[in-house]
């Protein structure tokens, strides 16, 4: 064997670096595991670990199954019918992930509740008292849609696309074989989307899993709520992270569920040239009832929830003025833009390493980069701050200081930990970019003269704007409406739109929140839409 | 010998099994070699292990006395003046005729620069589009482009890889007589990899033929095309 000679350059010693940090965190957990255990932990195990795990099931199974009915069929409609504003539809329906689910979960309780102005209405016009149970959403099936309605966007997002792409030349076969819209839906478009769905579905469910926002305001125990519960009002640390392994556990039953009902086949065409499906137009009733559906998922998953949020903002229009609220949307877009400046920045050199060597050591590089996504919040939490007191440890013993916080009560903890969770998809948006430009690009630069880096800046990254613009959209949207990460992380009085909202909801001040989450669904609105016009323009 | 490999084995992934083996080649300075073979026979491999893109598992590459690859040395491929043209031409897309020539030597001062991509304008033919970008040429300009990058760099050594393969028979044949004048006028020692035993026969001083990674036969071409020596030889020559 040759030795490696000239394998070290400065891209790889730097990813070298990145991926040991990034698996820090986790490695710390996993040490924490094998503390010794406290009273607190055998009191969970034995009485409350059965309730997270049935309400976990429950919720992550619901919302899955409800995501997939929901983002597929709409998914297939708008490519296969042409219906009233079905254009519209095609980027309107996307539009529900610009609203947490924590916003949307108080803004749905405000709108149900006694005072609220669904019954306000039934009672001042009908006179209708009606049973308060019926109007309770505080509830494991209220969580339910309330996550259905705020997250099926991922299951139709890449459903879309993927029927965009590949069913054209199927559906017209199949057409000419006299098959019926139901029997082509059923038959060809369910199993050729499989992989789509699925894949859309487990970001619904990561996001489930990572969610503390709604589950913490619906009072619902999950595995989220109860590692903040132990770790902050218990302070037993050794729990948090045995909860946080168990959750990692669930996670890792769900991925592999992923793969196995991928069922490892990827229907797609490489070499056919890519043609649209002719969208058949609708008349009469049909039209009628493709519109009232789609009109009724984006008016519950957007139209409703914006205009009680504006309703809300207007009449309590006078708090405003004393609410610091330009420093939270400074602070906001400030975390938001560095954050995904440092992890693209990272994904880029740790993809264009594994691009240019190939060997089992990038191979793992790639797989490291992805992991963070599916690792939810609260355990990157506890990762990251053991990792910082670790190293805040480190320092003091070094400088000989002792009290001294240097990391652990800065911004980097809270960057640093974006970085693990949000890589994934800088990381994916890289890597799609590299894929398309291809290595000839880059080879034939490397035999004009140039090193890696050169090529790197004057061919690769010049090519690859828009694959960079997109990640770093992606990115930003992510961070501005986070929430489990920055709630524990963010250093002492750093407040964002993020966690001011969640505070004054769950304060039951729903008026300022109300402001400050339309500010935060007003900025991702218009990410969506510059993501949407750059992918357009990209084609 | 300029440009020399020895005893070379080489594989894509390290569990399958060999693409090369002992494989070995050696051209004269100046010289033009000509390697023909069916689909998937290494060709394109040859040219990237000279360029330096892959690195061989064993043996040696040599080109103008210098090592560039074997046990203890291995030299990047921007280190090692080597010219290639790529059977798509991968010209820069946000870059013009101009800037895709002058890439290369970066190095030089601008005035030197402006001079030098000129000359090689010239020299192809192109002086008129030389503020066009790649998708506002013709295919034989794209190919003229991405010859001019590539020689504009004085290399030691110029690979082609299928240079005609994206080009009509007409065209081909024009294309194929400019190029022989290019070589010719600047003398530079060049590898043409191709399918048309007419490259061969019209382009180069010696012929390879290439199958499943092993020489089968060389020569001069028109004596190999006269005496093919296996049946294989016969069909690739026919
Ligand atoms: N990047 C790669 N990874 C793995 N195998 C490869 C790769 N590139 C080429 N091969 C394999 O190596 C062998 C030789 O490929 P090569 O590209 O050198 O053939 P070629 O003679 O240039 O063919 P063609 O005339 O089609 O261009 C083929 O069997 C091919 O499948
Ligand atoms: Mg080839």
């Amino acid at each position: 064997m040759f030795k490696k000679i000239g394998f070290t350059n400065k891209w790889s010693v730097i990813s070298f670096f990145l991926i040991i940090l990034i698996l820090m965190p986790s490695v710390f957990i996993l040490i924490g595991f094998f503390n010794p255990i406290s009273d607190t932990w055998l009191h969970i195990r034995r009485y409350l670990l059965k309730d997270y795990i049935y309400n976990s099931v429950i919720l992550v199974f619901f919302t899955g199954l409800f995501s997939i009915i929901i983002g597929v069929s709409l998914a297939w409609f708008v490519n296969a019918y042409d219906f009233k504003y079905s254009n519209f539809f095609k980027w309107g329906l996307i539009l529900p992930l610009a609203v947490p689910p924590y916003i949307g979960s108080y803004t749905y309780v405000g709108l149900l509740n006694y005072t609220g102005v669904i019954q306000t209405f039934l009672r001042n016009n009908f006179e209708l008292v009606l049973n308060q149970s019926y109007f309770n959403i505080m509830s494991l099936s209220g969580a339910i849609f309330i996550y259905t309605i705020f997250l099926y966007p991922y299951v139709f997002l890449i459903t879309h696309a993927f029927l965009q792409k590949q069913s054209a030349s199927l559906v017209e076969v199949s057409k000419t074989l006299g098959k019926s819209p139901i029997s082509i839906f059923f038959r060809i478009i369910l199993p050729i989307s499989r992989g789509a769905y699925v894949a859309g579905t487990t970001l619904v469910v990561l996001e489930v899993l990572n969610d503390y926002g709604v589950v913490k305001y619906f009072g619902i125990s999950t595995f989220s709520t109860s590692i903040f519960q132990t770790w902050f009002s218990l302070g037993d640390i050794n729990s948090a992270i045995r909860l946080s392994v168990y959750l990692m556990a669930f996670v890792i039953i769900v991925l592999f569920l992923e793969k196995l009902s991928r069922g490892g086949k990827q229907y797609s065409y490489s070499n056919t040239k890519i043609k649209p499906l002719k969208a058949k137009k609708l008349t009469g009733w049909k039209n009628w009832s493709m519109f009232i559906y789609a009109f009724t998922v984006i008016s519950l998953g957007f139209i409703i929830p914006v205009l009680q949020l504006i309703y809300w903002s207007i009449i309590s229009y006078g708090k405003i003025l004393n609410m610091n609220i330009i420093q939270t949307v400074l602070n906001s877009i400030g975390v938001s833009l560095v954050g995904s400046f440092i992890i693209l920045v990272a994904a880029v050199i740790i993809a264009n390493t594994v691009r240019i060597k190939k060997n089992i050591l990038t191979k793992n590089y790639a797989r490291i980069a992805v992991l963070g996504y599916s690792i939810p919040g609260a355990v990157i939490a506890v990762g990251v701050m053991i990792f910082f007191l670790k190293m805040d440890n480190f320092i003091q013993l070094i400088s000989g200081q002792n009290n001294m916080l240097l990391l652990s009560s800065s911004i980097f903890m809270l960057i640093f930990a974006y970085l693990i969770r949000f890589l994934a998809i800088g990381y994916n948006s890289v890597e799609s970019g590299f894929n398309k430009i291809g290595t000839d690009f880059h080879e034939a630069s490397r035999t004009l003269g140039n090193g890696i880096t050169k090529t790197f800046f004057k061919v690769d990254l010049p090519m690859m704007k828009p694959a960079l613009m997109s990640g770093f959209l992606l990115v930003s949207i992510e961070i501005l409406k986070e929430l489990p990460l920055t709630l524990i992380l963010r250093p002492f009085n750093f407040n964002t739109l993020a966690t001011r909202a969640f505070e004054y909801a769950n304060d039951e001040m729903i008026h300022e929140s109300a402001i400050l989450s339309l500010i935060l669904i007003f900025i991702s609105v218009i990410l969506v839409y510059s993501l949407t016009y750059i992918k357009k323009k990209g084609r | 010998m300029f440009v020399n490999m020895t005893d070379i084995d080489f594989c894509y992934d390290k569990n399958n099994e060999n693409i090369l083996e002992d494989f070995e080649l050696n051209i004269d300075k100046g010289q033009t070699l000509s390697i023909l073979g069916e689909s998937g026979s290494g060709k394109s491999t040859i040219l990237r292990l000279l360029a330096g893109l892959e690195r061989q598992k064993k043996g040696q590459i040599v080109i103008g006395n210098k090592i560039m690859n074997n046990e203890n040395t291995f030299v990047s491929p921007e280190n090692r003046e080597v010219g290639m043209v790529f059977q798509d031409y991968a010209l820069f897309p946000h870059m013009t005729v101009f800037e895709n020539i002058s890439f290369g030597i970066s190095n030089l001062s601008k005035k030197q620069r402006k001079q030098k991509v000129l000359e090689t304008l010239t020299l192809v033919d192109l002086v008129d589009h030389k503020s066009k970008y790649p998708h506002q040429l013709s295919g034989g300009q794209q190919q003229r482009t991405a010859l001019a990058r590539a020689i504009v760099t004085e290399p030691q050594i110029l690979l082609l890889d299928e240079p005609f393969s994206n080009l009509d028979t007409n065209l081909k044949n024009n294309i194929r007589e400019s190029l022989k004048e290019i070589i010719n006028v600047i003398g530079i020692t060049t590898i043409i990899v191709s399918h048309d035993k007419l490259d061969a026969l019209k382009l180069a001083d010696q012929l390879i033929v290439l199958k499943e990674g092993k020489i089968k036969q060389k020569g001069i071409p028109e004596q190999l095309i006269s005496k093919p020596n296996t049946g294989y030889a016969e069909s690739i020559l026919a």
